[in-house]
């Protein structure tokens, strides 16, 4: 009983006037006194409601195509063609260039089958006969299917036309469509006794508030629990807004923001680093080089003999050194920075406090193939932890607690591992119980003293690198690194947010 | 980094102990390998250190393994056959290819391991270590079929003719270059010169062609070789020598005996290689303690030392003193103190120390443009705009052709993997308006933008260029037009209390009068506009598209 009640008290007009109609008879895809979609609406909730019966027959329409489109505003090719016939004979050139080939082929060999047109010396003649035509069955159905669509079974005399006009190009095309056949039933007609009387408000307007209106009507009920449309709403970029939340993190654990420089020469990308200058990592082809801006230019003052120095012969860092001559002119070639340890050199040279917690996230570039496992450019988190007398327990415990933050790891282990900038390194595997493996988290070190020692540093600097990728991979179970650079316009809008 | 095959067994017999695959884990954390793969028997171990290439095959992992679990300590020690065999140095070969080391190896007993990991080391050495045998070229014969004296000369390159290695005929060593695989392989090496290596007998026949191949008469080693040269050319006599000794300690410890060559150049001179020289080095006490975290007993400090095959001359009393050690001169990875420090912790066993976060009270921070960038963001999602980010490289057709303009001065790759990627972005509207174009078969309108950095040439600039932050926003849709992008351009300069002005200016990326720059409190920031219909034809867009872009200042 409340139920019919609600059921009543939720009906909108339309579905009220559907209902009382089918009282007396069957509705099939209209009602006069609806619109095309206030019907198919109305029928919808209808159904859903369970106060009607559909049944659904599918039926076969016609519809316009392109081409059929065209000859509906401008004619038929075959008819246009008699309309020029009809005020003067054409040469096959003359005929073409008013009608364009494609069309005049057909035209000519429709009309020729037909006998309208004949040709002669190359020249096109109207017939006695294609005198005659004003016009054309083919045309006649065009003409009655229009812009809507047009049931197969109401072509009647037609038929031939449609036959026709089927085999041409894009002319026309026969479609299925879904027709429904609107049924009253017991619930349907029940509902209907229970309408509330007196005006109901669909809508609540200023002129109801401001006349007091609305206190002698009821309200439509409406279903809130109906499914609504999707709506678009503006998103922060799925990575990016990872990307803020390390950076946050870092900040609360007491890490300085750095920056630098996307292109960078080869000095603080490599020699800066203790890179020697023949590494293959430095070679054409694991490494980017430019075409323009090809040579940047060396700090002053004493770091790039001291960097010298240390490639050389070990300078006064303790090191025997690579032993070569070390080149100025490689140095200054510029690159698009291979990794953000860059910026660490460029922080340690620069304004450098000690004791000291430093951290950058950036873009960083690598000559690699695009692909699932892959990227050309990714954003790499980078930090310094130093202090005069910090060790590796140290450099382990950093991991540590970069591993329990960022990855909610809860067991690790630590591995020796070899970094070109740092001596000891060690990496951290943070065992995963849904892999049921050990996965590779983060690594570290404590940079060379050649590094350090030419930048005029005495005291351990604990560096090293966190696999941000990688953790953003496995919290949104993205099985394609490409994703982080999504171009994929509704996964970006419906892929949820990291909370 | 180096991942070699091993057979379980054969370490375990170097070793002269069976591990389990648990205890081969724990243990393999001494030459900072890790197992890569277990099928069987045959286990795949990635060797981290791209510095040791003397871990990088079973003996030489084995010979660490050893210190660890017997008395086998300190420097390895090997006796070496004085030299008979000489070979002579032509001047002619100075130039090309200076250096060559020597050793030949008695009374081995070759089989499918050995012969394995011998292949498997020389490839490796002269592949990471050799710089894919530019640096390092290791070439191993049959001594039985070498008739001494020997000659490493230069030849020209239509020169003696010789078998090749799996040459099947006889070629001169231009056709060697020209037809043999590794002659193609490798061709680039030597053929910059005008002669090229060669290594003769005393038969005038040829030996090898470093570092290209070897011959089929002598190179050719089998299990029923009993008698072995191996020989090493290179640019660097320290790095010749090195590789020499991996594969000669190798040999030696699987029972050959080392026998060492004469090397006499022209002038007479006479080294006599391999010699299993050390290096004295002292490491400062106060180092071991600052990096442990605490100062070890000296007699640990001699254990951890001996174990990482270092000899122990003397350990001072005083922790300000030093500890006096050895090392083998093929440790050419030794280049600091802090290099001895790590072999030291690696044998201590970082399992063994207490992960600890240095809690010293620092103040985070971060930069003022990362702020500012979150809040410019923030505007921009506020006017329902979904954020996007795409790559700094891009390609010139993208940046200009497509988009109506002309080419200009950016920064450009010179070795680009892919033409896609071959230049620095200087604006971002392309990357938007390929995103839409990639995007046309999802509902409109789309509303889209991006906070992103671009890069421009600045030769005043220390790095020839100069990075600057931009702003764009791109609606698309059958009903967007030039209202949609100032709308929310002035809901974005108004959140930011700045003063918007849009003066007209034609440009050929828009719709004649309708584009326009972009000024904020009286500065050009900007352009904004409805993007021509060619541009829209470029990127097969079928809709309207509207965009902005202004620089953050």
């Amino acid at each position: 009983m409340t139920n019919l009640i609600k059921l009543a008290e939720m009906l909108q007009d339309s579905e009220i006037t559907i209902l009382k109609s089918l009282a007396k008879r069957e509705l099939v895809d209209a009602h006069k006194d609806l619109t095309k979609s206030e019907f198919y609406r109305s029928a919808m909730y209808l159904e859903n409601k369970k106060l009607v019966d559909i049944i659904r027959a599918e039926k076969q329409v016609v519809v316009i195509d392109r081409n059929g489109k065209t000859a509906l505003e401008v004619g038929l090719p075959e008819l246009r063609l008699l309309e020029l016939l009809r005020k003067e004979s054409l040469s096959l050139s003359e005929a073409e260039k008013r009608l364009g080939s494609d069309e005049l082929r057909f035209a000519m060999g429709y009309s020729r089958k037909a006998g309208w047109v004949t040709i002669d010396n190359g020249g096109l003649k109207i017939t006695a006969e294609g005198r005659k035509i004003k016009t054309s069955e083919e045309s006649k159905l065009l003409k009655k299917i229009g812009n809507g669509e047009l049931d197969l079974d109401k072509i009647g005399e037609l038929q031939h036309a449609y036959v026709v006009l089927s085999k041409r190009k894009k002319m026309i095309s026969t479609i299925p469509r879904v027709s429904i056949h609107l049924r009253g039933n017991a619930l349907g007609s029940e509902v209907l006794k229970f309408l509330p009387k007196g005006k109901r408000i669909e809508r609540l307007t200023p002129a109801m508030l401001k006349s007091g209106t609305w206190k002698n009507a009821t309200f439509r009920r409406y279903d809130v629990e109906a499914p609504v449309p999707t709506a678009d709403i503006g998103k922060k970029q799925l990575y990016l807004q990872f990307l803020d939340d390390i950076r946050l993190k870092m900040v609360e654990l007491g890490f300085e923001e750095m920056d630098g420089p996307l292109i960078e020469t080869q000095f603080w990308n490599f020699d800066a680093l203790y890179q020697p200058q023949n590494h293959p990592a430095r070679t054409w082809t694991d490494t980017y080089h430019l075409n323009s801006p090809k040579f940047g230019r060396l700090p002053e003052g004493k770091i790039v003999d001291a960097v010298r120095a240390a490639h050389e012969n070990g300078g006064k860092t303790g090191s025997i050194g690579w032993k070569y001559s070390w080149n100025r002119d490689i140095a200054k070639q510029l690159m698009p920075r291979a990794h953000t340890t860059s910026v660490s050199a460029r922080k340690m040279a620069g304004d450098f406090k000690v004791p000291g917690k430093y951290f950058t996230i950036g873009r960083v570039f690598r000559p690699d193939v695009l692909d699932a496992t892959h990227l050309i450019e990714f954003n790499q988190l980078e930090f310094m932890v130093v202090d005069e007398n910090l060790n590796i327990g140290n450099l382990m415990g950093v991991l540590k607690k970069f591993s329990e933050e960022f990855a909610g790891a809860t067991k690790v282990r630590f591995l020796p591992d070899y970094y070109p900038f740092t001596e000891p390194s060690v990496q951290i595997d943070g065992y995963s119980p849904e892999l049921r493996k050990w996965v590779e988290l983060g690594g570290a070190g404590i940079f060379r003293p050649e590094i350090t020692e030419s930048l005029g540093i005495s005291a351990p600097v604990l560096a090293g690198a966190f696999g941000i990728d990688r953790l953003f991979q496995k919290k949104i179970a993205s099985k394609d690194i490409r994703e982080l650079f999504s171009d994929d316009l509704s996964w970006l809008k419906r892929k949820e947010v990291i909370l | 980094m180096p991942t070699i095959d091993v057979h379980k067994q054969d370490l375990e017999e170097l070793v002269g102990r069976k591990f389990t695959i648990e205890e081969l884990e724990e243990s393999l954390k001494f030459v900072k390998g890790e197992i890569d793969g277990v099928s069987g028997h045959e286990l795949k171990i990635e060797i981290k250190s791209t510095d040791r290439p003397d871990l990088w095959n079973v003996e030489g992992i084995a010979r660490v393994l050893r210190a660890h679990y017997s008395k086998n300590q300190g420097i390895p020690k090997y006796n070496v056959i004085k030299p008979e065999l000489t070979i002579n140095v032509s001047e002619k070969v100075k130039k090309v290819r200076p250096c060559i080391a020597a050793a030949i190896i008695r009374d081995i007993k070759i089989d499918d391991d050995i012969l394995k990991q011998l292949i498997q080391a020389q490839e490796k050495i002269a592949g990471t270590f050799g710089r894919r045998r530019r640096e390092v070229a290791i070439g191993i014969f049959n001594l039985d079929k070498i008739v001494p004296p020997l000659l490493y000369t230069a030849t020209k390159p239509d020169g003696l003719k010789f078998e090749p290695l799996d040459g099947e005929r006889k070629m001169t060593p231009a056709e060697v270059l020209e037809i043999h695989p590794k002659g193609k392989e490798f061709a680039h090496l030597v053929n910059s010169h005008d002669v090229y290596p060669i290594i003769i007998d005393g038969a005038n026949d040829v030996v090898s062609m470093p570092p290209i191949i070897n011959s089929e008469k002598s190179g050719r080693v089998t299990k029923r070789s009993k008698n072995l040269l191996i020989e090493v050319t290179g640019l660097e006599m320290r790095n010749v020598e090195t590789a020499l000794n991996i594969l000669a300690m190798s040999l030696a410890d699987r029972g050959g005996k080392i026998e060492q060559v004469n090397i006499v150049d022209s002038r007479d001179n006479i080294i006599v290689t391999p010699t299993f020289a050390v290096k004295d080095f002292k490491v400062d006490k106060y180092l071991i303690k600052r990096t442990f975290g605490f100062m070890p007993s000296d007699k640990e400090i001699k254990s951890l030392l001996e174990r990482s095959r270092y000899n122990v001359v003397s350990v001072d009393k005083t922790d300000d003193g030093h500890v006096h050690l050895q090392f083998p001169t093929y440790r050419q990875d030794i280049m600091h103190a802090m290099d001895v420090v790590e072999d030291m912790l690696m044998a201590y066993g970082f399992d063994n120390i207490e992960p600890h976060y240095p809690e010293f009270f620092t103040q985070g921070e971060l930069k003022p443009a990362t702020v500012r960038n979150r809040k410019l963001r923030e505007i921009m999602v506020g006017t329902g705009a979904q954020e996007i980010s795409t790559f700094i490289l891009t390609n010139k057709k993208n940046l200009f052709e497509k988009m109506n303009l002309p080419d200009d001065e950016i920064v450009e790759i010179a070795n680009p993997v892919s033409s896609n990627w071959s230049v620095m972005r200087s604006w971002l509207t392309p990357s938007l308006v390929e995103l839409l174009s990639k995007n046309t078969n999802v509902e409109y309108p789309q509303k889209i933008f991006e906070l992103g950095q671009c890069v421009k040439l600045n030769t005043r600039s220390q790095v020839g260029s100069e990075e600057m932050w931009k702003m764009a926003y791109s609606e698309a849709g059958s009903k967007v037009n030039f209202t949609h992008a100032k709308t929310i351009l002035q809901a974005y300069a108004r959140t930011l209390g700045k003063e918007l002005k849009v003066v007209s200016k034609d440009h050929p990326m828009f719709i004649t009068g309708r584009s326009g720059q972009v000024y904020l409190d009286g500065t050009a920031v900007g352009i904004i506009g409805e993007l021509h219909p060619q541009v829209l034809s470029n990127w097969k867009i079928e809709v309207p598209v509207v965009v902005w872009e202004i620089e953050i200042r």
